[in-house]
């Protein structure tokens, strides 16, 4: 173990950068290779999230969202299980929060219905990824294969009821009506669409950093996921820990769809997320399944994200350049023949 | 042609990339390097297929360097796992995401199309269509005008029992994935092998992706392999890394897919008959769980197959 001191933590957080820099590299490459303007487009891939406040506080509100999906993919991976069917709960917990804002009438504040919109998201989410968990736990069946398929399924169901129960007739696309003003997120930096949902996010992650560090579940969670046999001679299931770890992160990719639907598009949209949910699992890999590495994962490609509509829009390279540049670091993050330290030898390893 | 005659019909040509991915797997399976990567290997053999027979209207160079990519692919992926020491799960979750990437930002370079392309007037590979089919009652209709790419899956199956059961490398493979070490003692580069399997499954990964782009029309559209590559990733595990029993288990999904087409014209909604292969896969991986369960009960041998994967972090 690398000591935590100042420069032993300078040194992880380079050897944990240099995916990405490696994929950005490869990237300004490839901008080289098909863009007329490359140094536009890197400039607007890079810092497009900081031309104004406008930009900013929409990359803010797509930080809140893939912070909380790198959370949900966290919450699994600390367990040692592997949940890449996040967009499939986002889904499904999108457009779980948009029928019950639109359709729940109760006689209480408009609030609460929001509070309620973003539960009922939640449990889709959960619901969602009950039955790979379910098999996982009882059975042992692969959640990899499992998660996936389900997450195939997701966008069919949601597109069965936006198509045939809950469309809004009026519209051209497959989407609901809009959800009622008053139950909106707040808005904290208009007109950009940055709302109290950051707020949100951080709480969770200080939640899951004490969770993780403070509690003896949490403890157990990370003892299954690093030693599972270990932690079965201490007494703990881990079918039992996993089952929950997987519950909990197809809830917390559900709350993200639900804060997507209420706190950003206000509706729900067949094909709304430009991969909120399967980037889950990249942040939480690039940020080392640890709640503060996946807040500056998250921050990191929330700048991106954003950066690179403003690329679409300045310059000529796709957006989907995002994809390529997260199956670079997806493909890498896991090396450790990155470990670099600055002049200084390792004793005691 | 008879309603079951058609069924079997679709259900064979629904499987042949299917099959074909799984044969691959298997050797990877068995050396106990579970290529998570499949998806992306026939995502990128599907593109560059499509690119490459549009270019010069051969759909067979374009099978050929569709096969070249998809290889090429699995290269990468054993690079990163052998020499960067990468996690073989997460860098297959990383392959199928940098292929879809790559195909998604090509095809909106190279051809302006947001979704799909689709050239017109290209040659497809060409169909069965021998005459003395006609002549044979009920499988007659089954295999004519069907892909000449059944041939050569047939031709691959036959040739991957083969290679499994009697040769050397079967050999090496089985022992790899049952003992590692021992391997290693009797002077087997364990690497080696499992490097060679990966190789495997991108050359008929690469098949299976020129399949699906110039079969019945050249076209290719983002994400269009719709995770073919971890059906076939369950066909494996639930033929518990034979090469029969997979092969069978791919048909099964095959046949999924085929009633998914077929049921199509019923009034379930689309979107639902469309689920059909998904949760076959999933009822499958069930399935063979539990048998496994049952049989690991009463033998704890070295021969009962265990699948490999595990995160280790």
């Amino acid at each position: 173990m690398k000591a935590k001191t100042l420069l032993g933590k300078f040194e992880t957080f380079i050897s944990r950068s240099l995916p990405v820099l490696i994929g950005l590299v490869i990237s300004f490459v490839i901008m080289l290779i098909i863009s007329d303007q490359p140094f536009t487009a890197f400039v607007s891939f890079i810092g497009g999230s900081f031309f104004d406040l406008y930009s900013f506080g929409s990359m803010l509100s797509i930080l809140s969202i893939l912070l909380i999906s790198g959370l949900g993919g966290m919450v699994a991976l600390k367990a040692g299980a592997i949940n890449i069917g996040g967009e499939g709960q986002l889904y499904l917990g999108a457009m779980t929060a948009a029928v019950i804002a639109i359709y729940l009438k109760l006689p209480a504040p408009d609030f609460v219905v929001t509070i309620l919109a973003i539960l009922g998201g939640m449990l889709a989410g959960a619901l969602w990824i009950l039955i790979p968990a379910l098999l996982k736990s009882l059975l042992n069946v692969n959640e990899i294969v499992t998660t996936l398929m389900s997450d195939y399924m997701a966008p069919l169901l949601t597109a069965y009821f936006v198509n045939n129960v809950i469309r809004n007739p009026m519209s051209g696309n497959a989407e609901t009506v809009r959800i009622p003003q008053t139950m909106q997120l707040f808005k904290l930096l208009p007109p950009s669409k940055l709302n109290i949902s950051i707020i949100l996010s951080i709480l969770l992650l200080i939640c899951l950093q004490i969770f993780y560090l403070r509690t003896k579940s949490g403890l157990k969670q990370q003892m299954v996921g690093l030693h599972p046999s270990f932690a079965e001679a201490m007494g703990v299931k881990p079918q039992k820990v996993i089952f929950t770890s997987l519950l909990a992160s197809g809830a917390i990719f559900g709350l993200s769809g639900a804060l997507v639907t209420l706190g950003i598009e206000y509706r729900f949209l067949q094909g709304f997320s430009p991969g909120y949910g399967s980037l889950g699992l990249t942040i939480a890999l690039m940020g080392g399944i640890a709640p503060i590495g996946i807040l500056w994962s998250s921050i990191l490609y929330s700048v991106l994200l954003y950066g690179a509509t403003k690329m679409q829009v300045n310059a000529d390279v796709p957006f989907s350049l995002v994809f390529l540049l997260q199956g670079i670091i997806v493909l890498l993050v896991t090396s450790n023949k990155f470990n670099i330290s600055f002049g200084r030898r390792e004793k005691n390893e | 042609m008879s309603d079951i005659q058609y069924f079997v019909f679709a259900t064979i040509s629904m499987s042949i990339p299917i099959v074909l991915t799984t044969l691959g797997g298997v050797f990877a399976e068995r050396a106990r390097i579970t290529n998570i990567g499949m998806e992306g290997l026939m995502l990128i053999s599907s593109f560059v297929s499509m690119a490459i027979a549009a270019h010069l209207n051969n759909p067979w160079i374009g099978m050929f360097f569709g096969i070249i990519s998809s290889m090429l692919f699995a290269l990468i992926l054993a690079l990163v796992i052998f020499k960067f020491n990468c996690n073989s799960i997460i860098a297959g979750i990383g392959v199928n995401l940098l292929a879809s990437g790559i195909t998604w930002l090509l095809l909106e370079y190279i051809y302006n199309e947001p979704g799909a392309y689709a050239p017109s007037g290209i040659d497809t590979l060409p169909k069965i269509r021998w005459e003395f089919l006609k002549t044979l009652p009920f499988i007659g209709d089954i295999i004519y005008n069907q892909s000449v790419v059944l041939v050569i899956t047939v031709v691959l199956i036959i040739a991957g029992f083969i290679v499994m059961r009697y040769t050397q490398f079967g050999y090496w493979v089985r022992a790899v994935g049952q003992n590692e070490d021992a391997t290693r003692a009797v002077g087997i580069d364990p690497i080696k092998i499992k490097i060679a399997t990966l190789l495997i499954s991108g050359f008929t990964a690469g098949i299976a992706g020129a399949f699906l782009s110039t079969s019945s029309m050249v076209v290719f559209a983002i994400n269009m392999t719709a995770g073919r590559g971890f059906i076939a990733l369950g066909s494996t595990i639930f033929g518990a890394g034979t090469v029969i029993g997979s092969v069978l288990a791919a048909l099964l999904f095959g046949a999924a897919e085929a009633a998914s087409v077929r049921l199509q014209t019923l009034t379930i909604p689309v979107q639902f008959v469309l689920m059909l292969p998904y949760v076959a896969t999933i009822i499958a991986l069930t399935i063979s769980s539990v048998t496994k369960r049952l049989r690991t009960k009463q033998d704890n041998s070295y021969e009962t197959f265990v699948p490999s994967i595990t995160i280790q972090r």
